[in-house]
């Protein structure tokens, strides 16, 4: 992504696709299936919201290019607080993403171990996986190229097939018997959809720093960044709306394994376990890929001084093995606290956390991009429109946020409040060693920036932060 | 809530912080504790310790920093401006949400003389009512009526003073042990949730450092001052509590909009139910009164300073920000329009929760930023890790109490905060111009 040669539309188009796709629609069809057909509504809005927000952080990107995005624009925009409760809502809406995608995987897994399905069996694996997959990545030992594309093709795989014969037996008078069957009106049944949805296009905001890449950005990165987004949206929607055509609703409901029963449904058993194995190495894959990342972005936070230094403290392997341990002290916390009665009702609350999380770092940003115009030198009509954008992604963003519902909103509400501690006790902490109070830290400081450099470009290609 | 220039002895400036703190909202809250049972004194021993921790801790910054201890001061020097802001815009919203509190309270004493009151529509229009008269007498050059809160503060401490002194003589402990916890959860929630609610009578405990710079002898007065205040506070509030609950039955206290009035008919008989009342009318208004007197100053202030619209700090021909006032007063009918419950004490429950969870906000910021400005001062390392002690106490409380306030008051409250960081970056305060550092109070 950081090559000299610069990308074309085509180019462009498929990094922006590649960094929205993921499996977050591994187990969207059956909360969605709660909700009723009229949820896929809520996901064309949640799309067009997207696009909104993709679209005005791929604008913005011109300002800070090379940059590490949403950060610098807020801290920039309204300080550096504000640049802070970037990092650590962006810090809290990965590991909350990563105990959702846990529990997809333990889903998929429970089609071969039945007993998963037991809420407290499958929370168990839950925390399995995560610690697994932590101590891997602070041993030192990195994934090898070609395990990426097996997760890649793994998680293309199953969509690609219910995309391609799904409309063999595809019943679309199932999508009319249930419209709505959540119990509540219409437009809250939508709204519902709507924030959960939002957890499928996260990565969007890594638009802003496909202008540096670009030939010709001003033309190119608004359409790759529309097309890319519109591509990722087509997928997931028609291979939603195919699984509810090809499965009754209250099946749906039910299962933690939608696509493995899709595709049951389809071609048979083997099929279905076929799928089920796909699913589960591509939320393993991904899982991996973010727990690395969550661990990174908490440790340039904290060479940032933004953090805690502990933070950043790395082991002789170079991992910052207390930020993931902290961590993923924190998922299984977690996975205690909103035990559910099912698993897709405790995976929609961790998802539902996570679309939080980013939703504050998206509130901040257009915030602070309100700002950054007021002084920006763009010619009037240019920035008109990006006014009108943030107005605009302003108004999806608390639509979103209201739609998060109470239960989330409350954990959310505890965890802002605590980003203020947080950062209190961080800077506290620097003065105390700008005067020599308080030893240094362990890590040679110059060592350290040095691999956030490194660990920055990595994350250009998770396609997250930047 | 102002300080004159002549110095201030102990007996003094007790009063004030006794002032501060002691204010209506004893009137209601002993029917909303009934809600959740006698259990609910227990959490309210909790906030009064943690009132008085706050109190001294504010005491000690007061000296150590007369000029900028302010909980806006605290999180903007501590935590930055925008931190600083949300500050600003918490207090003056709460103070509107108390506001309505506020209103409530009143309605429900004057439902002894009017029972009609009691129906939520008429109730809801009456308090409506009360703020728009109180609006426009702020509004003209009637403000010498802003002149009775100190008398008012007096008239409330009479019949609180009074019952708890003397309703121990009919008290009946049989009533407090039949109703410990009457909530359906578990007694800890019960208590969390009564910690929060009696937050409310607390607030204002910080307002001790204001004093500082105005006392005789600031070393030795000011924490003694705050500390024999919140107590003699406190001690008012919790055996007033007791008293009513072990005079009323707990079904007829919980479904009560004048609980003190009919605790004191319980003692003395319907005349002294009646005077209580009027009393309780009184009171309120006054407080009431004083307290959009003060919103329009804040959001003066603020406005002046670039980090309000503009039009908060225009005047009209009686030197009052007459559209500023105007427009509180719309957005507080809104919201009591919008709350209204079947049970006034319901409604009165969510103003004071929405009060209480926007001045945690504010206390988190300032005690977070107290991290920091303590740390810019030079203590001793000793010294300190003491401070940081409490302040951690301190915090550890306030998340505690945040909870209590409920999924409800938690989920609008983080929207509205959200919604903060936009208006921040709307203002001129945002934009880095204007001059958004506010004088101190």
């Amino acid at each position: 992504m950081h090559s000299d040669k610069k990308l074309n539309l085509l180019q462009l188009t498929v990094i922006v696709t590649g960094n929205m796709m993921g499996p977050g629609l591994f187990l969207m069809p059956s909360n969605l299936a709660a909700i009723g057909s009229v949820a896929i509504l809520g996901w064309v809005l949640t799309a067009v919201g997207a696009m909104i927000l993709a679209l005005m952080f791929a604008r913005l990107g011109f300002l800070y290019p090379g940059n590490s995005g949403l950060y610098t624009f807020s801290h920039q925009g309204l300080g550096r607080f504000a640049g802070f409760q970037v990092v650590y809502g962006y810090w809290f809406s990965i590991w909350t993403g990563n105990v959702a995608a846990a529990l997809a995987a333990t889903g998929y897994l429970s089609y071969f171990f039945p007993a998963l399905h037991d809420p407290f069996h499958g929370c168990l694996a839950a925390i399995g996986l995560i610690w697994l997959l932590s101590l891997f990545n602070s041993s030192g030992l990195r994934v090898i190229g070609w395990f990426q594309v097996v997760t890649t093709s793994c998680m293309l795989a199953p969509v690609l097939l219910i995309l391609g014969f799904g409309w063999m037996k595809a019943d679309p008078s199932r999508l009319m018997e249930a419209t709505n069957v959540s119990g509540g009106s219409l437009f809250d049944a939508i709204t519902d959809a709507a924030s959960l949805t939002l957890w499928t296009f996260i990565g969007l905001e890594s638009a802003c720093n496909a202008s540096v890449v670009s030939e010709n950005p001003r033309r190119n990165v608004p359409i790759a960044t529309l097309l890319g987004t519109g591509v990722a949206a087509a997928a997931y929607i028609l291979c939603t709306s195919m699984v509810m055509m090809l499965v009754p609703n209250e099946m749906l409901q039910e299962t933690s394994a939608p696509l493995s029963l899709a595709a049951k449904t389809l071609f048979g058993d083997l099929a279905g376990s076929l799928v089920s194995g796909c699913a589960f190495i591509a939320c393993i894959g991904s899982l991996n890929g973010w727990i690395m990342m969550q661990g990174l972005v908490a440790r340039m936070a904290a060479g940032d001084h933004l953090f805690p230094r502990i933070f950043a403290r790395v082991n002789r392997h170079q991992a910052p093995v207390f930020g993931l341990f902290i961590a993923a002290i924190l998922m299984s916390g977690m996975l205690f606290l909103t035990l559910s009665p099912t698993l897709n009702s405790q995976f929609q609350t961790m998802a539902l956390l996570c679309v939080f999380g980013t939703l504050l770092t998206y509130v901040y940003s257009v915030a602070s991009a309100l700002v950054i115009l007021r002084r920006s030198s763009f010619e009037t009509e240019y920035r008109r429109g990006l006014y009108l954008l943030a107005f605009m992604a302003l108004i999806y963003c608390f639509w979103a946020a209201l739609g998060a519902g109470k239960e989330v909103l409350y954990y959310g509400a505890v965890a802002m409040l605590f980003s203020a501690v947080l950062y209190g006790w961080t800077q506290q902490q620097e003065l105390a060693v700008q005067e020599g109070i308080e030893p240094p830290p362990d890590n040679n400081p110059d060592s350290a920036s040095k691999d956030d450099m490194s660990g920055s470009r990595m994350m250009g290609d998770a396609g997250g932060y930047q | 809530m102002t300080v004159s220039q002549a110095k201030l002895s102990l007996p003094q400036l007790t009063l004030v912080v006794i002032g501060n703190v002691l204010g209506p909202g004893l009137f209601l809250l002993p029917a909303n504790l009934a809600a959740l049972g006698s259990i609910s004194l227990i959490g309210w021993l909790f906030t009064a310790l943690f009132a008085l921790v706050m109190a001294l801790l504010f005491a000690r910054l007061g000296m150590i920093r007369p000029d900028r201890c302010s909980l806006y001061a605290l999180s903007c020097d501590g935590i930055g401006r925008l931190a600083g802001f949300q500050v600003v815009y918490g207090y003056w919203f709460g103070i509107w949400a108390s506001n309505v509190a506020g209103a409530v309270a009143t309605v429900g004493y004057l439902s002894w003389f009017f029972p009609s009151l009691s129906n939520p529509v008429t109730g809801c229009i009456t308090a409506v009512g009360i703020i728009w008269l109180l609006t426009m007498v702020n509004m003209t050059n009637l403000r010498f009526i802003g002149l009775f809160q100190s008398m008012t503060t007096g008239l409330t401490l009479i019949p609180v003073s009074c019952l708890a002194l003397f309703g121990w003589w009919k008290f009946d402990p049989e009533l407090l042990q039949q109703a410990y916890n009457v909530t359906e959860d578990s007694d800890l929630r019960a208590i969390i949730s009564a910690a929060s609610l009696t937050l409310w009578t607390f607030l204002g405990m910080e307002a001790a450092c204001n004093a500082a710079s105005a006392a005789k002898n600031p070393k030795r007065d000011v924490p003694l001052a705050t500390l024999i205040g919140t107590v003699i506070t406190a001690v008012i509030y919790l055996a007033c509590t007791t008293v009513v609950m072990g005079l009323v039955p707990n079904d007829v206290l919980q479904s009560s909009s004048a609980p003190m009035a009919l605790a004191v008919e319980a003692l003395l008989g319907t005349t002294a139910g009646t005077i209580v009342s009027l009393i309780a009318v009184i009171a309120c208004l006054g407080s009431l009164n004083s307290w959009i007197l003060t919103q329009g100053l804040i959001a003066r202030t603020a406005a002046r300073d670039g980090l309000f619209p503009a039009f908060f700090a225009r005047l009209n021909k009686n030197n009052v920000p007459a559209q500023g006032h105007m427009l509180t007063a719309l957005l507080v009918s809104l919201f009591l329009i919008v709350t209204v419950e079947p049970q006034l004490n319901e409604q009165f429950e969510k103003a004071a929760l929405v009060c209480v969870f926007v001045s945690l906000i504010s206390y988190v910021y300032a005690l977070s930023g107290s991290f920091v400005v303590l740390r810019q001062l030079h203590m001793s390392e000793e010294r300190y890790r003491i401070m940081a002690l409490i302040i951690s106490i301190s915090i550890f409380y306030c998340f505690m109490a945040a909870i209590g306030t409920g999924a409800d008051v938690l989920c609008y409250g983080v929207i509205a905060v959200l919604f903060s960081v936009v208006l921040f970056a709307c203002s001129g305060a945002g934009n880095g111009g204007g001059n958004w550092m506010l004088s101190d109070k």
